[in-house]
């Protein structure tokens, strides 16, 4: 009987219950707003704070969905099969590559370029280099927002000087240092291999000195024969002599970045460094102030001896930008919010959260601006690293089609920890999916 | 039907000695029954959220698409690429490794438990609501829990070298399946003891007066009465475990991503990163086709071995 | 706690054989414990940390600090609307599966039409489907009938996916009422609805409690339909929730492990306070 009386009170909790979301249901969609939707992250609060800028003066109102990061794309993806349904955004956080293409080709993002010829102030105000990286068959889909995340080689100052180590500035050095911190009994490099990426930026800076701009370019436009070019075979050399000499330790595989491991190997001083995205400076911030405060350095990674690239170059997540739904029944109003994004005010934002915005005025203004002086001189460097990188190549999307990202990244992870060997290695790459 | 019938009126005869009696007449055997009517609204319910779905599924997988823009018709070509993709089998191989190791693991532990908890000691039931947290977190936070606790530098590997060698538990295949496994061990051992608790509360106590009399010991016991007599919540934990094994993720997900490389992609993560990192809709349509083909023949056999398809009453008609 | 049955068990002299302390099992029972706290330790110790202390110290130290902070984050960040949403949904799927499933189970048992044994052999067959598989075109489904980003459609269609499993199981259950019983009561003149409610509901309490368990876990634990399923903050629930100490590029885990414990006392709540009528409604499962 026992039962009788829950299932009875299951059934009056449930209709007490469904009032309440009735109740909350009502509230059904405005016609009159723009609906941004964005990444849910830690750095979202730039977009709230230029929401209820916005909001001060539109008349068109703007509303901010969130989603949770992790999933944002498949919401993104699901969402944006019908534009023109109301749960579609107006305006949407959206990758440069092959998520850009994939949104201009589809016809549901609308190219910017009339607008910016309107108001040329919506192009000039950001860096060419990262603007471009927007372009899809010559138009404009994306303007830059959030922070520019170069690839950047970090290191523990005091655990290189208590071994006696300069900062590298060639790689030979580089192979030195960590063969000292080897015989010292630390992991020379911290690397979150249990996350796949972390991994790929190896790949990526390597490959960038040995092949150049030029070459890697055409492999990720699906030049199949690259793979296999001389270049290639030395770059993938140079990466399996590096793990074999047990720079990366042996349990890479074992160690993630996203849940901190890795950074904590550099702060704690078990490794001398780590190659990651300019976003790991605001991690080590986050996790060890001190530590980033004394003891982090930064540097572009140093130089192959003889190889065709530019040391200069950078590569990494260019940024990311916000596009336009085609279908949106409010462009102008969208346009308004779009040219918050080079406002004296956001950008004042995003360097107090540690971001290096894509706008032109971003450099001048990180000394105003930033209090903290190991912040302002990350930031001030970062934004001459950029001002000197004759390129910035994107993060590895070969083909330029989702599709080959998670094939490319299981195979560089196997013939970065030897289960599978640089021939078959080059098979797969040249097998990756084109569409 | 009538076979059907039939079959599951042999069935009879439970453990606790019901008496057979002759067939009766089927004209009025255990009097007002229920019409179909009575089986419509779940029906309805299954069936337009169930099965709707899987045939859409079946159409997909025809079709080339992004998720963006309008389904273009691409006949047999994701179907042609599947024979020729040795990740679906391998990922099947997986599947069915995670499935067997995770029976193979939780079935003896969860009985054991259960049986134990079935006792009246007070400190029995203090371990026992313990043993039952797990189950009631999400399996996201147990994975990025248990990632961290796995963690070769900072971790448990670090301290205990005798156990995990170097730490490299994530590098390689069989240690990454271990870890897997024992986490859904850990995680719902708990749901298939309380099942097992219950069954074995319910064994009358003159059983095992009866074998102790006989001088059977506690092991003897266990084999001999416990084991027998909680045989069909066996079959229910079983089926349980076939279900969640097939449809395991959140673990793969944080846990190991599928690494390394493809070693512990199962057919679920495998569509999954094809439909949600690939946006590859048709082809992941036709890696869902195969699981569903694959859960249905398990769940089919699963069903046949254990009587479970058998409609009636198993004492009807007596 | 168990005091009635104990006592019970203790005037019976026949049945010391069974209350004979088992070493054994104290030592064995005792290491699964261990190995069930300590990873409970583990969460608990990072949630009461800030992140430097606890990515200095790592995940097994004792802990050296203590700050509320990421508790009162957590509920900052919209938990309690979490909680009440991902409660409505837990309820409203088991409200949905008591109501659907025990007729559909009786039926099946009962009676012997060729529809509901139709209807069996494709629940049968749909146990094994997972979600992932059809979420796409539930997404479209959902949308084209305007219940996009209301929790309505994650109720229905959590619900829909819990019915295979508790069907089979709450067959099962019922399979084992005898059919002298219901002889017993048709000859009293009773109708279906009466043999319903007053024999079969009451002799198959072991499976309803099974199913409760199980659809109301797996709503309260559902990722994936209020994943794709909703969109906007208010109709957000724990497990998306949790989501947020994910970002792309790292997880905060104090954070998160904080909001875990926030999300899973309320339960624990509810277990403890129903853990006797629970282990009760187990029983029989399979003995009988």
């Amino acid at each position: 009987m026992k039962m009788k009386r829950f299932v009875a009170a299951a059934i009056a909790a449930v209709s007490c219950l469904s009032f309440a979301a009735c109740g909350s249901d009502t509230a059904s969609k405005d016609e009159n707003v723009i609906h941004i939707m964005s990444s849910g992250d830690s750095s979202a609060n730039m977009e709230r704070a230029l929401v209820d800028e916005y909001n001060k003066t539109a008349d068109v109102k703007a509303v901010l969905d969130l989603v949770t990061s992790a999933d944002y794309q498949n919401k993104l993806q699901t969402v944006m099969s019908n534009p023109k349904s109301d749960s579609a955004p107006d305006i949407f956080f959206n990758w440069a590559d092959a998520l850009m293409i994939q949104y201009a080709r589809a016809d549901v993002s609308a190219p910017l370029d009339e607008y910016m010829e309107k108001d040329p102030e919506l192009k000039d105000n950001f860096l060419p280099s990262i603007l471009d990286a927007a372009k899809v068959d010559g138009k404009y889909y994306g303007i830059p927002v959030r922070g520019v995340q170069p690839i950047v080689l970090f290191y523990n100052k005091k655990v290189l000087s208590d071994n006696g180590i300069e900062a590298p500035t060639t790689f030979d050095e580089f192979c030195d240092a960590c063969e000292k911190l080897k015989s010292a009994g630390l992991t020379p490099i911290a690397l979150g291999g249990g996350d796949q990426w972390p991994t790929l930026n190896w790949y990526s800076v390597i490959y960038q000195q040995v092949m150049g701009n030029d070459d890697v370019q055409k492999m990720m436009d699906g030049g199949v024969d690259e793979w296999s070019s001389p270049k290639s075979k030395k770059a993938l050399e140079i990466i399996r002599d590096m793990v074999e000499k047990g720079y990366f330790g042996t349990t890479y595989d074992s160690v993630k970045h996203t849940d901190g491991a890795a950074p904590a190997l550099l702060e704690q001083g078990k490794a001398g460094f780590e190659l990651m995205g300019s976003f790991g400076y605001s991690g080590h911030k986050a996790a060890a102030p001190e530590f980033t405060n004394d003891d982090l350095g930064y540097m572009v990674f140093p130089p192959i001896d003889g190889v065709k690239g530019d040391a200069k170059d950078l590569v990494g997540n260019p940024c990311n930008y916000f596009s336009m739904n085609k279908y949106t029944k409010h462009p102008e109003a969208c346009v308004e919010f779009l040219k918050m994004l080079y406002s004296d005010k956001c950008v004042e934002d995003q360097l107090k959260a540690g971001n290096l915005p894509a706008t032109t005025n971003a450099s001048e203004m990180v000394e105003k601006v930033v209090d903290n002086a190991s912040d302002g001189a990350f930031l001030e460097w970062e934004s001459q690293a950029l001002t000197d990188a004759p390129h910035f190549m994107i993060t590895w999307t070969p083909n330029h089609v989702s599709s080959s990202s998670q094939p490319m990244l299981d195979g560089m992870q196997q013939y970065f920890n030897g289960s599978i060997d640089m021939g078959t290695f080059i098979d797969e790459m040249k097998a990756l999916p084109t569409e | 039907m009538a076979t059907k019938r039939n079959s599951s009126e042999m069935q009879t005869g439970n453990a606790e000695g019901q008496v057979r009696r002759p067939k009766k007449g089927a004209s009025f055997v255990g009097g007002a029954r229920p019409s179909g009517l009575w089986a419509v609204p779940a029906a309805v319910f299954f069936f337009i959220f169930g099965i709707l779905p899987l045939f859409i599924v079946v159409g997909l997988s025809f079709f080339k698409w992004n998720g963006l823009g309008t389904p273009q018709f691409a006949g047999g070509q994701y179907w042609a690429q599947f024979i020729h993709d040795p990740k679906v089998m391998k990922s099947v191989g997986v599947t069915l490794t995670l499935t067997i190791l995770g029976i193979v693991t939780q079935t003896p532990l969860s009985l054991l438990l259960g049986a134990w908890a079935a006792g009246r000691q007070r400190y029995r039931a203090v371990y026992t609501a313990i043993y039952f947290i797990p189950y009631l977190l999400s399996g996201t936070a147990i994975a990025v829990a248990w990632r961290a606790m796995l963690d070769p530098n900072f971790g448990m590997p670090s301290k205990m070298r005798w156990l995990f060698g170097d730490g490299n538990i994530f590098g390689n295949a069989s240690s990454a399946i271990a870890v897997l496994v024992f986490v859904s061990l850990w995680q719902f051992t708990p749901f298939h003891a309380l099942l097992y608790q219950g069954a074995v509360r319910a064994i009358p106590k003159t059983l095992y007066e009866a074998a102790s009399i006989d001088g059977a010991g506690r092991i003897r016991q266990f084999f001999c009465i416990t084991i027998p007599q909680v045989r069909n919540t066996l079959i229910t934990s079983l089926l349980f475990q076939v279900v969640g094994g097939l449809t395991a993720f959140d673990a793969i997900l944080v846990l190991t991503k599928g690494g390394p490389g493809t070693d512990t992609q199962n057919t679920a993560y495998y569509m999954y990163s094809t439909a949600f990192k690939a946006y590859n809709y048709g082809y992941s349509s036709v890696i869902a086709v195969v699981l569903i083909v694959i859960a249905t023949i398990l769940s089919l056999v699963m069903v046949k071995v254990s009587g479970y398809d058998k409609m009636r009453s198993e004492l009807e008609g007596i | 706690m168990a005091t009635k049955h104990e006592t019970g068990a203790v005037k019976i002299p026949k049945r010391r054989s069974l209350e004979r302390p088992n070493w054994a099992a104290g030592v064995l029972s005792t290491l699964w414990l261990l190995v069930v706290v300590v990873p409970l330790y583990i969460m608990v110790k990072a949630s009461i940390e800030d992140k430097p202390h606890y990515s200095e110290e790592g995940p097994l130290s004792l802990p050296t600090m203590f700050t509320l902070d990421n508790y009162t984050n957590a509920l900052d960040q919209g938990f309690l609307q979490a909680f009440i949403n991902t409660a409505i949904v837990t309820v409203s799927v088991v409200a949905i599966v008591l109501i659907v499933v025990p007729p559909l189970a009786f039926a099946i048992v009962r009676s012997r039409s060729k529809f509901v044994n139709g209807v069996f052999q494709i629940m049968l067959l749909g146990i094994a489907i997972p979600v992932q598989a059809i979420i796409v075109p539930l997404f479209f489904m959902i949308r084209s009938v305007g219940l996009y980003d209301n929790l309505i459609s994650v109720i229905v269609a959590s619900a829909a996916f819990s019915i295979p499993m508790c069907t089979i199981v709450l067959t099962a259950s019922m399979r084992q009422i005898t059919n002298e019983l219901y002889e017993a009561m048709s000859v009293d003149g009773a109708s279906v609805v009466r043999i319903f409610f007053q024999l079969t509901l009451p002799m198959s309490k072991s499976g309803l409690a099974t199913v409760i368990i199980y659809s109301a876990m797996g709503a309260w634990n559902n990722f994936m339909f209020p994943l794709i399923l909703t969109q906007s903050d208010s109709n957000r629930v724990l497990t998306l929730n949790l989501y947020q100490y994910q970002s792309q590029f790292g997880i905060d885990i104090p954070g998160m492990m904080a909001a875990v414990i926030l999300s899973v006392l309320p339960i624990l709540v509810v277990y403890f306070i129903g853990r006797r009528s629970l282990v009760d409604g187990m029983m029989g499962m399979g003995g009988k």
